[in-house]
């Protein structure tokens, strides 16, 4: 094994451990050793926050064990950040994210938003509670692809659907993806309101994204 | 003045009509039929009452229902006391509610809310920022001077006035656990379990205390059931490991101490939590109550001898989106699988959306009527 593969593994490890210890340290190698930034967060830090998924979705893991895991990622993301060589000719794919309003649960849309980001989407975090108009506003400014919303609450999720209509109702429908996610939303209830796309959970964000947005 | 002087006249007209309305329904069938006091008693008890009690679980509903901005019932009781008066006596099932889950109890410790114009408020700034700076600052409650806590429980006094003994008024108190989130932040409180459980457990200690403290003030108002909830224990959040650590042995205290103030005592826990309803039930409430994530039959199976079970018609998907006839379907699977032999309430999932139409709750209570009554 090459020492730059040992180092990926083991920085997956420090996250599916949530060891922030050890993916500061981890992290501050990559750095010293000059190893590409971009390929440590995708084939190291990405690849143990999807084994964290792949455990909460076994019920091995639970919330408290993935918000471990998250920080200790998020740690080893801001020290390795500012060393990815951006492509100048790429543009990222924006995804403006949000809990809608009324709503203040926002630890699965922080954990979207940690996955999208360490895949190197651009993401418009609207955080909580976030009035309607605000969505359609953002995805517009930032000439975003795909809008994320979540609900927690069965006395919110109708904000949803709100959005979707705003959407509609401003010609902007075509121009935008639609995706949505929270406990007491359902695939069902996805189509039901006009959005394209339910996630199960944080871990699915990713490849939905990838999906809604392929050429 | 005026104002609350004529809100005050309405109710209690309303509250004549209401018990009035039960006397006589009571004088013309020939066969005895109980009042929703008895009835839901009956069910705690886990014998048979004449059919089985329906309570949807309504807040905002009933606000709206009565013209109500739910920012207006957050200051005003006659105004929230009326709407669940109101929404009673029109759709007929089997509890009132006191003005429930707005953790009052979290912000008369120093927490703030966020009041919206149309909505149940959330906290917005947690009390407990740094544990040793915050710790000794907090102060348990005096329920009948902090924060809104006098306001729910003059709310409580109001409804046990208007209906009691005929129709039994529910007093709602946090799990330990959800208080501790609510003053803490829930995020933070869950990455606590991990990197600080020492000092959360100092918090739910302080939590556990202080709704004993507004337990007993509740009970005390009238309250003939406390509502003990909390969405932060579910399945789909923390182990059944960090239940078992961090939350039982507060909640049974908890719940134990409310039996012993001769109240009874329903446990609500959302989400998935089929592998802690035996721990649930442990806590000596005398019911358990669940959601569309847990089946009714394997809860019945489980626990079922030893608790009543409430549950789990779905508010979000159901009541909300589909039509009373798949309202009906839903509650005859329900009644199905659980009420026989007593002890089942039929009951909704979780708190009930404003925007639910009337029609299903109708559908819901009729739906008893036609498919719960005991032989």
């Amino acid at each position: 094994m090459s020492e730059k593969r040992e180092l990926f593994e083991k920085l997956a490890k420090s996250v599916v451990d949530g060891d922030e210890e050890g993916a500061r340290q981890l992290a501050e190698e990559v750095v010293k050793r000059n190893i590409d930034a971009y390929e440590a967060i995708m084939e190291g830090l990405a690849v143990g926050m999807n084994k964290v998924s792949e455990l909460y979705e076994k019920g091995e893991y639970y919330v408290p064990e993935v918000l471990l895991s998250a920080s200790a990622m998020n740690v080893a993301v801001e020290i390795l950040k500012p060393h990815i060589k951006i492509d100048k000719t790429a543009k990222p794919i924006a995804v403006v994210l949000g809990v809608v309003e009324g709503d203040i649960h926002d630890i699965g849309k922080n954990l979207v938003k940690i996955m999208l980001d360490a895949a190197g989407y651009k993401v418009i975090d609207l955080g909580k509670d976030v009035p309607i108009g605000e969505f359609v506003k953002a995805a517009r400014d930032n000439g975003a692809e795909v809008i994320g919303m979540s609900a927690l609450m069965t006395t919110t999720m109708p904000g949803m659907k709100k959005v979707v209509d705003q959407l509609v109702a401003s010609n902007y429908r075509d121009k935008v993806k639609v995706m949505i996610g929270g406990a007491p939303t359902t695939m069902e209830y996805a189509k039901s309101i006009g959005a394209d796309m339910w996630g199960k959970d944080a871990s699915s964000a990713v490849g939905i994204v990838k999906s809604l947005t392929a050429r | 003045m005026t104002y609350i002087a004529n809100q005050k006249i309405r109710i209690n007209n309303l509250f004549k009509i209401i018990t009035y309305k039960y006397q006589l329904a009571r004088k013309m069938s020939k066969k005895e039929e109980m009042t929703p006091y008895e009835r839901l008693m009956a069910a705690f008890e886990l014998k048979k009452p004449d059919r089985v009690p329906v309570t949807p679980f309504v807040r905002e509903w009933c606000v709206r229902q009565a013209g109500y901005k739910f920012s207006e019932v957050m200051n005003n009781t006659e105004k929230y006391v009326y709407s669940q008066l109101y929404s009673i006596r029109k759709y007929g099932y089997d509890m009132v509610l006191d003005l429930l889950a707005v953790h009052a109890e979290s912000e008369a410790m120093g927490s703030v809310l966020k009041i919206p114009d149309d909505s149940p408020p959330s906290v917005d700034i947690p009390a407990v920022n740094d544990y040793s700076k915050d710790l000794p600052k907090i102060r348990i409650p005096h329920p009948r001077r902090d924060g809104r806590l006098p306001l729910i429980l003059k709310g409580t006094e109001r409804l046990k006035e208007a209906v009691g003994g005929t129709i039994p008024v529910m007093g709602y108190v946090q799990a330990c656990w959800r208080h501790t989130c609510m003053m803490r932040g829930t995020e933070r409180a869950l990455l606590d379990m991990k990197k600080n459980p020492d000092a959360l457990k100092e918090l739910l200690d302080i939590a556990t205390e202080s709704c004993i403290v507004y337990g007993e003030a509740v009970v005390e108002a009238g309250a003939d059931l406390i509502w003990v909830s909390d969405p932060t224990s579910s399945g789909d959040m923390i182990s059944k490991k960090a239940f078992e650590e961090f939350v039982y042995p507060f909640l049974r205290r908890q719940i134990r101490a409310f039996k012993r103030m001769g109240t009874k005592v329903f446990l609500h826990i959302c989400g998935n939590v089929n592998d802690r309803l035996e721990t649930m039930a442990n806590t000596g409430a005398d019911a358990i109550s669940v959601d569309e994530k847990v089946d009714l039959a394997r809860a019945k199976d489980l626990i079922g001898k030893r608790v009543c079970i409430m549950g789990n018609i779905s508010p979000g998907v159901t009541l909300l989106q589909k039509t009373p006839q798949d309202v009906e379907q839903e509650c005859k699977v329900a009644l199905e699988k659980a009420m026989e032999g007593g002890g089942f309430v039929l009951a909704s999932g979780c708190i009930i959306p404003a925007a639910v139409p009337g029609e299903n709750i109708a559908a819901m209570v009729n739906s008893v009527k036609k498919y719960g009554v005991y032989q």
